[in-house]
């Protein structure tokens, strides 16, 4: 077995993880990363299958939908900060690294959308969100909750990019397992029947 | 060996290779029934090696047995070593292939005993770890067996007879050694399944008591012994793999068997083998004073795991450059320094209970701490007795013992007096049910309240005793009525405020751990906490200021400290912070325009000046800063450094020598520093102060000492400390250098 995993019948070579694992390991994260040869090592290399299938699969459904990385939205607009990129796990969000890849996130969302309820629901429960006290200087008065029609363009973008990230999300584990075959060594890093997943009960 | 009055001691020093050196002192106090061990390992080499220590303590028939938190548990033997009749059962298994040893943590001690026997014709086996099978879904009859054997020690799991059986390493964390089936064939598949593979005899057996009394318990032995059995890699699931007993007749015979289990022994008559082998009632047991890892091996050797030497990650990662290690350049996980490990074996007829192995491991954890007196004995105390007592001694364990309520955690004003009341945690250790008195040799103790961990009163009717189940842990409320015998009410008898003043807003940011003593419930944030900008710029920027006090406004106010020649609008901001509020203001401040590149610090410094209940905590009159970095010309200086490693340290046991680091800052104006001094277990005794803090000024620098002073007593050893440095949430590590004690 040469190939880590097959997507769609492509393969990713085993020659490919080994690639990834070096520049890695080039890099001025390298004190941070398992040693070599360990389970935690062999983890590492799953995740870098990961990366690959996800890419592999990105790209697929790229050629098949006939899109480029033209005109697609910039990274900060579908990532705008660190709890975005956590929402969406490091697999996903190393995805939308390639515009192509931010392509295919955007036709796979478009349709998408909030309710009025659900913004209203929101704006209820957190009626402070995106409240200001204004600019003068010293003190300055509480924040007093602003009224929907104020906020409720910024509520529907806020909820607007989680539920895209999310059908994103779902999307891309519904194709990796339909499409993806992991040889043994390269199978998911949270399988419980691969050997190196150690969590037990 | 050695010989005075008060006892004796064997003193053994030795090499393992080129591993380790090691000294094994042995020591038998007069009058005291136990051995007491010290052991010191020097110049370890190891690397992803298990150092175990060993003791080999045979006992026919015991079975491995731990204490927990809060319990005493049976567990199983360790898979450390193949003893099932293959070749040299001396070399350890290779965890590589056999990554489940099932080494366990004690807390207080571990060791061979029983927690619960069973008795069969005329046999004893001791019972640790059982699976239950019953044969559908679990009524009540078979939880009340199961708390009963819980309470005895043994570590039960409930099946169900269709169900997958407990005993597979590949999906389970333990292994059973014995297991309890309920009902006769018809009932249970498992029984079924266990009577026709077992000899006919033991069906016979059932069926006889059964016909007789309606009722049958029948112990029917496994294929093969617990030590062939209990190998690496073992799978346990087969119906002879373990020896069963059989419990015919329902509830009522459940119910009957969970009744016998008071005295931790199950009696079972039977006219067929038990087919047990020799058992002695006899405990042995190893009490650790802070090593509790541990396995037990079949042959009877107690393995108390010492040194772990572990290179997996994320042992001897470290992810901000550059990578600091041991001074020989071994990880810190590896632990190549001098090592110390305190601990005694001790042992008794019976089983762990009647040697009253809680009690006895708990005095030798907790050493009694003898005090020299300082000045005339004051109020007439007498020469010797007891301020508390609590009883039954041996069975009950005082757990802790404060003045009552906690203010501070829950940012209250609240003062605390330990003459109002006082608050005790008692815990059960031996399983039973115990009526607990508690009382003093000076004076009345008050009927104490029972408490929830918040210390607030639970129903109670007045009258009832303090009654504990087995292994409860209970917390009371009660008051010591004791007469006043000396002046100390103004004595400090801890630290109010941290060494390094002011404390850092955002904590964490310095790798400290804990939040700042104290519990100062208010905080000022500056945002953004950095930022970059030209000269004659105009900057805003947001301070909040907040409480979470709960039964006291807080008045105070945040002064705000610009580099020397800038404009900070406002200077000084007073506020009134009601409980749980919150306040933010504007901060406006412009770059000079002649502000040569560099980096900017802008400090707020928030202080509480009092609150509306008075006596305000005095932890509270600490101050706490805020920073936020302004990067002037694209600079990239950092607001601190290392300038002066510290240098290695040998010091003669009685002597006192300084180590040294010099820190300093690019920064343009002054910054707070704080410096934490970082060294092993067995060197915080003498070595100080632990944490110091300093004023760093404008691009300049400053040198913090730290006294190395081991005791006259203390004994030769090498060990390593390193500095942390830490100031506007930007951390520096020193080298770690040696730290060597002679003679």
């Amino acid at each position: 077995m040469t190939d880590a995993a097959r997507v769609d019948g492509v393969a990713i070579p085993i020659s490919e993880i080994d690639r990834r694992e070096a520049q890695l390991r080039a890099g001025t994260a390298a004190v941070a990363l398992p040693a070599p040869g360990t389970g935690e090592g062999r983890q590492l290399r799953r995740w870098l299958t990961q990366l690959a299938v996800t890419e592999q699969v990105v790209a697929a459904e790229a050629a098949r939908l006939g899109l480029t990385g033209e005109r697609a939205p910039a990274e900060d607009d579908l990532l705008p900060d660190q709890t975005a990129r956590l929402e969406l796990g490091s697999v996903a969000a190393g995805a939308l690294a390639q515009p192509v890849g931010r392509a295919v996130f955007a036709r796979v969302t478009a349709g998408v959308t909030v309710s009025d309820a659900q913004v209203r629901a929101y704006y209820e429960r957190n009626p402070l969100r995106f409240a200001s006290s204004g600019e003068s200087r010293g003190w300055r008065p509480a924040p007093v909750a602003p009224a929907l029609a104020v906020v409720r363009t910024a509520i529907e973008t806020h909820l607007l990019g989680v539920a895209r990230r999310r059908a994103f999300r779902s999307w891309l584990d519904r194709r990796c397992a339909e499409t993806a075959e992991l040889a043994s060594g390269f199978e998911h890093p949270g399988d419980p029947r691969q050997p190196d997943n150690v969590h037990r009960h | 060996m050695s010989e005075s009055p008060v006892g004796q001691r064997v003193q053994v020093r030795g090499r393992i290779g080129n591993l380790l050196r090691f000294t094994q002192i042995i020591t038998l106090w007069t009058g005291v029934d136990r051995v007491d061990c010290h052991t010191v390992i020097e110049d370890f080499r190891g690397s992803d090696q298990l150092l175990r220590l060993r003791w080999p303590c045979p006992v026919q028939g015991a079975l491995p047995v731990s204490e927990v938190g809060d319990a005493v548990v049976g567990r199983g033997f360790g898979l450390t070593h193949d003893h099932s009749g293959g070749s040299r059962p001396e070399i350890a298994v290779d965890t590589a292939e056999y990554p489940w040893t099932l080494d366990n943590p004690a807390f207080g001690w571990f060791g061979l005993s029983s927690t619960v026997r069973v008795c069969a014709a005329g046999q004893t086996r001791a019972i640790s770890v059982v699976e239950v099978v019953a044969p559908g879904p679990a009524g009540s009859s078979v939880r009340e067996l199961l708390v009963a054997l819980a309470r005895k020690g043994v570590t039960a799991t409930c099946s169900s007879a269709a169900g997958p059986r407990y005993g597979d390493l590949a999906v389970d964390s333990n292994l059973p050694d014995a297991r309890i089936a309920l009902g006769g064939p018809e009932e249970n598949g498992f029984t079924a399944e266990l009577l026709a593979q077992a000899d006919a005899c033991y069906a016979r057996e059932v069926e006889r008591q059964f016909c007789e009394t309606g009722t049958a318990l029948v112990w029917v032995p496994a294929d093969d012994t617990l030590a062939r059995r209990w190998v690496p890699g073992a799978d346990l699931r087969g119906p002879r793999a373990l020896p069963v007993l059989v419990v015919v007749g329902g509830d009522d015979a459940v119910t009957a068997l969970t009744a016998d289990l008071a005295d931790a022994r199950i009696d079972v008559e039977q006219q067929v083998p038990a087919g047990v082998g020799p058992f002695d009632p006899y405990t042995v047991a190893l009490l650790n004073r802070g090593i509790p890892g541990f396995t037990v091996d079949s042959d009877g050797t107690l393995h108390s795991s010492l040194l772990r030497s572990c290179t997996g990650w994320p042992s001897g990662t470290w992810i901000d450059p550059p990578r600091r290690t041991a001074p020989d350049g071994s990880n810190f996980q590896l632990q190549h320094w001098t090592d110390t490990y305190d601990y005694a074996v001790c042992s008794g007829p019976g089983d762990w209970r009647d040697v009253g192995l809680p009690m006895r491991s708990a005095e030798f954890g907790s050493p009694l701490r003898a005090v020299v007196g300082s000045g005339p004995a004051a109020g007439g105390l007498p020469p010797w007795g007891a301020l508390l007592e609590i009883e039954p001694a041996g069975s009950v364990a005082l757990g802790a013992l404060k003045a009552g309520g906690n203010p501070l955690p829950r940012g209250s004003a609240e003062p605390v007096d330990p003459r109002a009341d006082i608050t005790l945690r008692i815990v059960e250790t031996s399983g039973s049910t115990v009526d607990v008195e508690i009382q003093s040799g000076m004076r009345a103790v008050t009927s104490p309240v029972r408490v929830n961990l918040l210390e607030e009163p639970l129903a109670q009717a007045d009258a009832e005793p303090l009654r504990l189940h087995g292994y409860e842990i209970a917390t009371v409320r009660t008051r010591l009525n004791m007469p006043q015998v000396f002046e100390g009410d103004h004595a400090q008898l801890g630290p109010e405020a941290e060494a390094a003043q002011p404390l850092y807003a955002r904590y964490w940011l310095h790798n400290r751990g804990p939040a700042p003593l104290g519990g100062l419930p208010a905080v000022a944030h500056l945002h953004p906490a950095q930022l970059s900008a030209a000269p004659g710029a105009p900057i805003s920027l947001r301070l909040t200021a907040s409480s979470d006090a709960v039964d006291t406004a807080l008045h105070g106010r945040v002064r705000l400290i610009g580099p020397p020649g800038w404009a900070v609008q406002p200077g000084v901001l007073p506020f009134v912070l009601p409980p749980g509020g919150y306040l933010e203001a504007g901060i406006e401040l412009k770059v000079p325009p002649a502000a040569t590149p560099g980096l900017y610090p802008v400090r707020a410094e928030l202080s509480v000046t009092g609150g509306d209940s008075a006596p305000m905590p005095v932890s509270w009159r600490q101050s706490v800063e805020d920073v936020c970095l302004i990067s002037v010309g694209g600079s990239d200086d950092v607001p601190v450094r290392l300038l002066g490693e510290p240098r290695g340290v040998r010091v003669r046991a009685g002597g006192a020598e300084q180590l040294t680091v010099t820190v300093g800052t690019e920064a343009c104006a002054a910054l707070a520093v704080e410096a934490h001094l970082i060294s092993p277990w067995g060197t915080w005794e003498w070595t100080g102060p632990r944490a110091q803090g300093a004023e760093l000024p404008a691009r300049g620098s400053a040198t913090l000492q730290f006294s190395i002073s081991p005791p006259a007593w203390t004994a030769p050893g090498r060990w390593w400390a390193l500095v942390r440095i830490a100031a506007a949430g930007h951390v520096v590590y020193s080298p770690a250098v040696d730290l060597e004690v002679y003679r």
